[in-house]
């Protein structure tokens, strides 16, 4: 009983990492139906601007925050200037995501190429270790727990509570309908990418602190766990998405817990699988699935 | 034997094992529009399948590695063994795949089947020795000279293109070709006209997986070892840009695309000067250079460089 | 193709080279060829892939050994260059890039490298080059090797896991736990351990092999804390090290079990990364590394680490490197190929490779030197020599294996290490038997 307890606690700890990425991951296949390989990347990304940061004594809460704020400019960018073109050309849905892996592939291997390619730390950041109920959790696990529901209420808020969640959520659905309304779709876009790119570098940093030791392969291999719980939760369900988080984090856990720790992966990799081939539009999802590109 | 000479023997036995490859993932891809992100898996089940035929007993090299079999088959049976393994794996594939689905799913769902492969088979260990992989993998000829053996080596690696270039114009060409092409470009259109889409679809997915098969079990032969870090996910990515550069569904234009990768590219940055304080460095040009160029060529030109020949038909156009 | 831009010393050296490796094999001439130009020495190892940092370790003895030879003349007149070969640690890219290397390097007439994890593909083909090469593999398989052109002066992997259960029934532990990385160089310990524990009195509590760099060990941990060991018999790369025993230190209510590991481990990535997160207070006290001993008092010693100090790429490892046996069994490697070179008269490894035995040979009237400079200087003066170097007198077997005596090491807090125990050789071969 005692393992169960546990490995539900770290499933909890690691499922709050995985949703809040899972919700980014989920935004912007919302918003333009684009299965973004290079958020991997993305998330190293941030991961390792966090690292500069906290290397310099900045505290990793307000690193957290400005690596957030530094890889939504960059995803705005990828957005524009790379995927939206291509999108509004014609290209077919295959050949995006192969361009996202080549561009994940790219930045990875840059930022490899910058900072070599040995292990890295934030350093001892785990603080007092909190036992509730059986279950074994570090200060900065709570933290993350906190802070990834605390993003999960925004992003709720925002969406369903302001006009611009309104051009959002309309913009997602039907652009054509949203721009003869007189919704500036571009732009609103554009937010879209801003906002789920910051979360994705917030993702990056959390990771970067569950961890506590990764390398430039840090991004790439949480992406799928990640897709699992946004394709698991619906895509562009921000609530799905943190759902299908803790499903992916606990049964994860529960599965290193109770087989080959190293299955713990392949979990997350049967759950995506699985999802895909039976039900892509997810436990909670509309029908994303048949909806063409948008730009 | 000079170096050269042995360099020039290694640049054509992974040539071909490569051009193996590519035109078993053409077919699939290219030519079918199967979006077969997890290719790379058949490749590995021939090369497994041959090490486990053409070894021993793991007791009798001391049990340093272990793995399952272990047949002390010949070298011929052994690579059929490896072609059988890849047709099989293809089949069991190409189930996931019938259920029809957006292509970039597809492809995901592919991606993560051949990450839970390797993960599968990095994790335990007893079955094909882990994440260390298998060596010592015994060649055919060794009991020849070197040199002789070698450049026999490149001969039958020079047939086994011969007789798989052959299955693929078969596939690619002809009735059966026209046939695939219009399951790709249009499938509802081509069941609607009879055509038995899973049928036909499941002997692709073999004849693309025992092209991989032969590939991975021509390569484990020739090197004497393989590991998982040979079918990590980048070398699909690999494959899947020469397809691209090269031309999809264009037998030629992937021949020539798989060249320009394989070897101008990732051998080509090898000869870069080294940079003292970063060794590894060329390895990561190297990607970034295939990334770089598969982006360039969706972007500029997404038919690659010798385009599939649209046929033409007479009449009004 | 690329091929054309090459940096070559000289086409006439190329050629040379070609002509003589095409014609090597075709039994002994009786005039030993001549090269001209530089040398080169190849350090085969990986710099990119998850073993990258082998490649930076084992280049510095290279730079140390030849900055030596260099400065006296080099060999008989051959200045020396350090190339870098990397063999990426996946076999599928090792072989091209050795092969390419071995066909594209003039005057490659030596090795150092070839380390566990492509040992198997890598090995054959640098003996069938016909060039010497000393090699820091631990493989079970190499302990019966066969190869002419291939020494060793490492101990095996299995000999290693029988030293680290010596150590530990030494320290007096008697219940263990086993945490190894699933990798090929981790695994071959495990044979030796497992046999040599019972048979010294104490107990494998836990057997555990984990995968590479994950996200998390809770699992694990708790496996581990369940079986109550007295000391973690541990060996797996830094960055899972440092998660590891990060969980460890969350779930365990800050408290971490003693360590034994590899001297393999004895390196700046791994030190940089468990202190970063663990803290150095556990790193400098309760971590063993056991490996290859040597004695660090020997002018051969003093010789090797000022030359590390003394050159400005290696100057900063120098004293973590110093104390590791693998790199200073390549440094002795190198000057005993050297020396063969010059009592051979010639720096061709398939005329040479008869000459490396009799570096190290004891015969009578030879005089004893230790260090490169020496031993040349005692070679022209026509006098016999036998090479003991940094790790003491080679006792090569009829494998080439030279196995030696072990030691165990603690870190300091600035990442070198200090030599705390010994562990007696022939003890650990006994437990093999």
């Amino acid at each position: 009983m005692q393992l169960l307890i546990e490995a539900i606690g770290f499933g909890i700890a690691s499922g709050a990492v995985i949703a809040l990425g899972a919700v980014g991951f989920s935004v912007q296949f919302g918003m333009s139906n684009v299965l973004n390989i290079t958020y991997g990347s993305l998330m190293t990304l941030g991961a390792y601007i966090g690292l500069v940061l906290t290397d310099r004594g900045v505290n990793v809460w307000i690193s957290l925050a400005i690596a957030g704020v530094v890889v939504g400019a960059v995803s705005v960018g990828f957005h524009r200037w790379l995927l939206a073109p291509l999108v509004r050309r014609g290209t077919r849905a295959f050949a995006i995501v192969i361009v996202t892996v080549s561009a994940g592939v790219v930045l990875q291997y840059v930022i490899v190429a910058f900072a070599g390619p040995d292990a890295k730390s934030y350093g001892e950041q785990s603080g007092q270790t909190f036992y509730l109920l059986g279950v074994v959790l570090t200060a900065s696990q709570v933290a993350i727990i906190v802070l990834a529901a605390v993003l999960m209420l925004g992003l709720h808020l925002l969406l369903t509570r302001t006009t611009l969640g309104r051009a959002m959520r309309a913009t997602a659905s039907n652009r054509v309908l949203a721009q003869s309304c007189g919704i500036a779709t571009d732009r609103i876009s554009d937010i879209a990418w801003m906002l789920s790119g910051m979360l994705c570098g917030a993702a990056g940093v959390a990771l970067a602190i569950t961890t506590v030791s990764f390398d430039f392969t840090l991004g790439p291999i949480f992406l799928i766990p990640m897709i699992a719980a946004a394709v698991l939760g619906g895509i562009g369900q921000p609530y799905g998405a943190m759902l299908g988080g803790l499903v992916v984090g606990i049964a994860s856990e529960l599965a290193a817990a109770y087989t080959n720790p190293a299955y713990r992966e392949v979990v997350a990799f049967g759950i995506l699988v699985v999802m895909l081939l039976v039900r892509p539009n997810g436990l909670f999802g509309a029908a994303w699935a048949t909806r063409r590109l948008m730009a | 034997m000079g170096g050269w000479e042995y360099y020039l023997i290694v640049l054509l036995v992974y040539l071909g094992t490569d051009l193996l490859a590519a035109w078993g993932l053409n077919l699939e891809f290219g030519v079918t529009g199967v979006a077969n992100l997890a290719y790379i898996v058949t490749i590995a089940a021939g090369a497994y399948t041959y090490a486990i035929c053409t070894l021993g007993p793991p007791a009798a090299t001391g049990n340093f590695q272990q793995y399952v079999g272990g047949f002390y088959l010949p070298f011929p049976v052994a690579v059929l063994a490896g072609v059988l393994a890849g047709a099989v794996v293809g089949i069991l594939i190409g189930l996931t795949g019938l259920k029809r689905l957006r292509q970039d799913y597809q492809a995901i769902a592919m991606l993560v089947v051949s990450l839970m492969a390797a993960t599968v088979v990095m994790a335990d260990t007893p079955f094909l020795n882990g994440n260390a992989g298998l060596g010592l993998i015994p060649a055919p000829f060794s009991d020849q000279d070197p040199e002789i053996q070698r450049w026999l080596y490149v001969g039958i690696v020079a047939v086994a293109c011969v007789v798989g270039y052959l299955l693929l114009r078969r596939f690619t060409t002809g009735p059966i070709g026209r046939t695939l092409r219009a399951v790709r470009d249009d499938e509802y259109a081509a069941a609607a006209i009879g055509k038995d889409i899973v049928v036909l679809r499941l002997v692709v997915q073999a004849a693309g997986g025992a092209l991989g098969g032969a590939s991975g079990a021509l390569l484990a032969a020739f090197i004497g070892g393989w590991s998982p870090g040979a079918w990590a996910y980048v070398e699909t990515l690999a494959l899947l840009t020469a397809v691209i550069v090269g031309g999809m569904g264009s037998d030629r234009g992937v021949s020539i695309g798989t060249f320009v990768i394989a070897i101008l590219v990732l051998q080509g940055v090898q000869f870069l000067p080294q940079i003292s304080f970063r060794i590894g460095l060329r390895e990561d040009l190297g990607w970034i250079v295939l990334g770089t160029v598969t982006i360039l060529f969706i972007w500029f030109r997404p038919q690659g460089i010798l385009p599939e020949r649209r046929p033409k038909y007479g009449g009004s156009s | 193709m690329g091929i054309h831009r090459l940096r070559l010393a000289s086409p006439l050296a190329l050629a040379t080279a070609f002509v003589l490796a095409a014609c090597g094999g075709s039994g002994a001439s009786s005039t030993p060829p001549t090269q001209t130009g530089p040398l080169s020495l190849g350090v085969i190892a990986p710099f990119t892939g998850p073993a990258a940092e082998f490649g930076t370790l084992l280049t510095a003895p290279c730079l140390a050994a030849t900055d030596l030879i260099n400065a006296n003349g080099g060999v008989s007149g051959h200045q020396v260059n350090c190339t870098s070969i990397d063999d990426t640690g996946d076999p599928a890219d090792a072989v091209p890039n050795v092969t390419k290397a071995i066909a594209t390097t003039s005057n490659f007439d030596f090795a150092i490298g070839l380390e566990s994890n492509t040992a198997a593909t890598t090995v054959p083909l640098v003996n069938g080059a016909k060039i010497p090469f000393f090699t820091t593999n631990g493989l079970v398989a190499f302990t019966k090797n066969t190869y002419p052109y291939y020494y060793r002066m490492t101990p095996g992997d299995d000999a290693n896991g029988a030293a680290f259960a010596v150590w530990a029934v030494q320290q007096g532990y008697k219940s263990v736990a086993i945490v190894f990385q699933n990798n090929i160089g981790s695994e071959g310990n495990l044979p030796g351990l497992t046999s040599a524990m019972p048979r010294l009195g104490g107990s494998i509590a836990l057997n555990l092999t984990i995968p590479a760099d994950s996200a998390s060990y809770s699992a694990e941990v708790e496996r581990v804390i369940a079986a109550k060991p007295d000391v973690l018999i541990w060996s797996a790369d830094p960055q899972t090290t440092a998660t590891f025993m990060g969980n460890y230190k969350s779930l365990n209510n800050g408290v971490l079990p003693p360590m034994v590991t590899a001297t393999d481990s004895l390196t700046p990535d791994f030190f940089n990364a468990v202190t970063k997160v663990v803290g150095i207070a556990y790193v400098t006290s309760k971590i063993w590394l056991v490996g290859s001993y040597f004695d660090q008092t020997t002018p051969a010693f003093s010789t090797y680490k000022a030359a590390l100090l003394a050159d400005s790429k290696t100057h900063d490892i120098a004293p973590v490197l110093s104390t590791v046996g693998p790199p200073a069994g390549a440094y002795d490697g190198i000057n005993i190929m050297a020396l063969a070179m010059i009592m051979a008269k010639t720096t061709v490894g398939s005329y040479y490779n008869s000459y490396i035995l009799q570096v190290v040979s004891p015969k009578s009237g030879a005089v004893v030197v230790n260090n490169f400079a020496d031993g040349a200087k005692a070679l022209a003066a026509g006098k016999q020599i036998q090479y003991i170097g940094v790790l003491g007198k080679p006792t090569f077997d009829k494998y080439h294996n030279s196995a030696g005596e072990f030691d165990a090491n603690k870190f300091n807090s600035d990442g070198s290490a200090t030599q705390v125990g010994t562990i007696s050789g022939s003890q650990v071969l006994q437990l093999l038997g």
